[in-house]
């Protein structure tokens, strides 16, 4: 909502009919002589250019329109808006992302299983502005790259830069759990608070020294839910990746075949669930549901921002006078 | 220059005046020579020249002798309005204004310099370790705490994010070292903008920043930095790590011939940036008995209620004043002029 700080300011704007009818009355006076230029005996040469009469009346709604400017800036325009706050003491939700290769698997689309991932988890955070949000990559190894934090520039940062074979090229599930569970177990002091983790996967453990179900089972105890999502189709599917580490790049066609019963297995002993997502549209469907599921934080309080606004009519104002400037001295021959 | 001024790099555009006038006064003497010349038969007979040759005539008035004075006068107030309005529209702020804002929970960025010099063994059993088990403490001792870290070495870098998970300020904590960062030199003050940052824009809690040095910066401006904290509503705690006598550093460490520099822990700079930090900022001597008590005593108290309002201070903004003489001088030559004009013609 637009207001402004010192609105009697805009009575200054009386002082342009106040000029004109000081011009009129006589008592001021445009500092112009007449020159008058003509052949002898001849009719005197007049200006009636119409570009110059179009050029005197832009400049003058230049003019005017800058002391207009000027005056409002002088008047405090702000706009006043309502910003929800939030404590940080809300649902946090960690991604545990397989980083495989055959997460480059192009069956999602046009786009490969783990950009389409990634795309959702963007949108997903957009919309849970007072969550608090972790990120654990899984490979034949796995790490926390980014604690449960509200901070979702840096989360997203880091979302973006992570490639795939990044963790090595085999899929430890167990220990993804594991290092997602570790980093929220101890937020027990709060029990008001929700926690969740979210494994994205397109493939069984194969390696790894915890087995998923073990890992799985801290869950219930913690109060962490677990959800589980099978990414991608099964079958053949075209696949295209470079090695972050060798820089070799791969192209061909995985046979992707993975147990959904083992996954659906994992889930059970976490008291969680899992999701099969085939495509793109029934991996929006899971990221709408767990959304569903899971409560988003809400804002403490509403508290209101206000934003002033003078610096940009101050810059319009600038612009609208040097624009006459030019236009009366270069074109219109203007001394001052 | 930075701190006058919210968009400093709004006053080139005051520049502009320079250029305009030279323009003025070159057409200013051209015209006042041909003028002179039509009006007196003597000067440049340019314009009687060019507009006829010898078949065109002149009929003119003479030039009132005021016309020139007046439009220089005209020139000189739309210059200044000009110049005024260029500072206006760059926010010009000094002062500050104690503002009540309401906040809830703890937020802290631990920074910790990881410079070569706090690999000195002057406390036991580094300067590093010491300062890392120092902050493990202080975080032990914060629970529901939003914490972060920030290490510095030649530049800042945000090594976790404000999180409640203390795991992992723990496992950073735990492995520091100088080797993190390839950067040489300390930048303690870009570690400190870059904590400043990391505070979430939309969150309540209270903030804090906990630093760790010896003081022995080599870039960047900590007094800039200490009045940031200052303007961010922030407090700066800082722990000095090390002794006043210091100990020895090689700081040629890849040389044949190792080059050793004493390397002590600067209390007098490190108290002047707490100071200017403002608010509740504190320095405290890391060695020191029951530092850590006092340090825990500025953050904690602000947990013993859910919601508080705190003041923090905030610029006071002046542009209304260079804004409104910038219309009075706009007027000046507007009304002036033309009332000059009218009393001489």
């Amino acid at each position: 909502m637009l207001n402004f700080e010192t609105p009697q300011a805009f009575f200054l704007l009386l002082l342009v009919p106040l000029f004109l009818f000081l011009r009129k009355v006589g008592i001021l006076k445009r500092i112009e002589f007449p020159l008058t230029l003509g052949d002898w005996k001849g009719i005197p040469f007049r200006w009636s250019s119409p570009l110059m009469k179009i050029a005197e009346t832009i400049s003058r709604i230049l003019l005017g329109t800058g002391f207009i400017c000027t005056v409002c800036a002088l008047a405090g325009p702000v706009r006043f808006r309502q910003e929800p706050v939030y404590s940080g003491a809300g649902t946090s939700i960690v991604f545990v992302l397989d980083v495989s290769p055959s997460m480059a698997a192009r069956d999602m689309g046009n786009e490969t299983r783990i950009t389409t991932a990634k795309q959702y988890i963007h949108s997903f955070i957009a919309k849970r502005p007072g969550d608090a949000f972790g990120l654990v990559a899984l490979g034949s190894d796995a790490a926390l790259l980014v604690p449960p934090t509200t901070d979702h520039l840096i989360f997203t940062e880091r979302l973006d830069s992570l490639a795939i074979g990044e963790m090595g090229d085999g899929t430890a599930l167990g220990l993804g759990l594991a290092v997602a569970a570790a980093h929220l177990a101890n937020r027990d002091y709060r029990s008001n608070a929700h926690s969740c983790i979210v494994l994205l996967t397109d493939g069984e453990n194969n390696t790894g020294e915890i087995n998923p179900k073990t890992a799985a089972s801290i869950f219930p105890a913690h109060n962490i839910a677990l959800y589980i999502v099978g990414i991608g189709t099964r079958g053949e599917v075209p696949l295209d990746y470079t090695d972050p580490i060798t820089g070799r790049h791969y192209s061909g066609t995985l046979s992707s075949d993975y147990n959904e019963d083992v996954l659906r297995g994992i889930a059970l002993r976490g008291n969680g669930t899992y999701i099969s997502a085939g495509n793109s549209l029934a991996l929006e469907n899971v990221f709408r549901d767990i959304g569903e599921a899971i409560p988003a934080t809400d804002s403490v309080w509403r508290r209101t921002v206000t934003e002033p606004l003078e610096h940009f009519v101050l810059v319009a104002a600038l612009i609208f006078f040097a624009l006459a400037w030019i236009l009366r001295r270069l074109y219109m021959g203007a001394i001052l | 220059m930075n701190n006058l001024f919210e968009y400093p790099h709004i006053l080139l555009c005051a520049a502009l005046s320079i250029p305009s006038l030279i323009f003025f006064f070159l057409r200013y003497n051209r015209i006042k020579r041909n003028l002179n010349a039509i009006a007196f038969g003597h000067g440049d007979n340019s314009i009687a020249e060019t507009e006829g040759k010898n078949e065109n005539a002149l009929r003119q008035k003479k030039v009132p002798e005021s016309f020139f004075p007046v439009v220089v006068f005209r020139a000189v107030c739309f210059t200044i309005a000009w110049v005024l309005l260029v500072i206006a529209a760059a926010s010009p702020r000094w002062g500050v204004a104690l503002t009540p804002v309401r906040q809830a929970g703890v937020s802290v960025i631990f920074v910790m310099d990881i410079s070569r010099s706090m690999t000195v063994s002057d406390i036991q059993p580094s300067r590093l370790q010491f300062a890392a088990s120092y902050a493990s403490i202080l975080v032990d001792k914060m629970p529901g705490a939003a914490c972060g870290v920030v290490l510095v070495k030649g530049s800042g870098t945000l090594a976790v994010p404000l999180t409640t998970d203390h795991r992992s300020i723990h496992g950073l904590l735990e492995t520091v070292s100088p080797t993190m960062l390839s950067a040489p030199g300390s930048g303690i003050a870009d570690g400190i903008s870059l904590a400043i940052d990391a505070f979430p824009h939309s969150g309540v809690e209270s903030k804090t920043i906990i630093l760790f040095t010896d003081g022995d910066e080599t870039s960047g401006s900590l007094e800039e930095s200490a009045r940031a904290v200052n303007r961010a509503g922030a407090t700066l705690i800082i722990v000095g790590t090390g002794t006043i006598t210091g100990a020895e550093l090689n700081v040629l460490p890849g040389a044949d011939e190792p080059r050793m520099e004493t390397t002590c822990l600067r209390e007098e700079l490190l108290q002047n940036l707490a100071k200017l930090a403002g608010r509740e900022s504190l320095y405290v001597n890391g060695t020191d008995t029951g530092s850590a008590y006092r340090v825990l005593k500025i953050v904690l108290p602000q947990q013993t209620e859910k919601h508080q309002i705190v003041y923090v201070s905030k610029p006071i903004y002046r542009y209304r004043y260079f804004l409104l003489a910038a219309l009075i001088f706009f007027c000046l030559g507007y009304v002036s002029g033309g009332r000059i004009w009218h009393m001489h013609d």
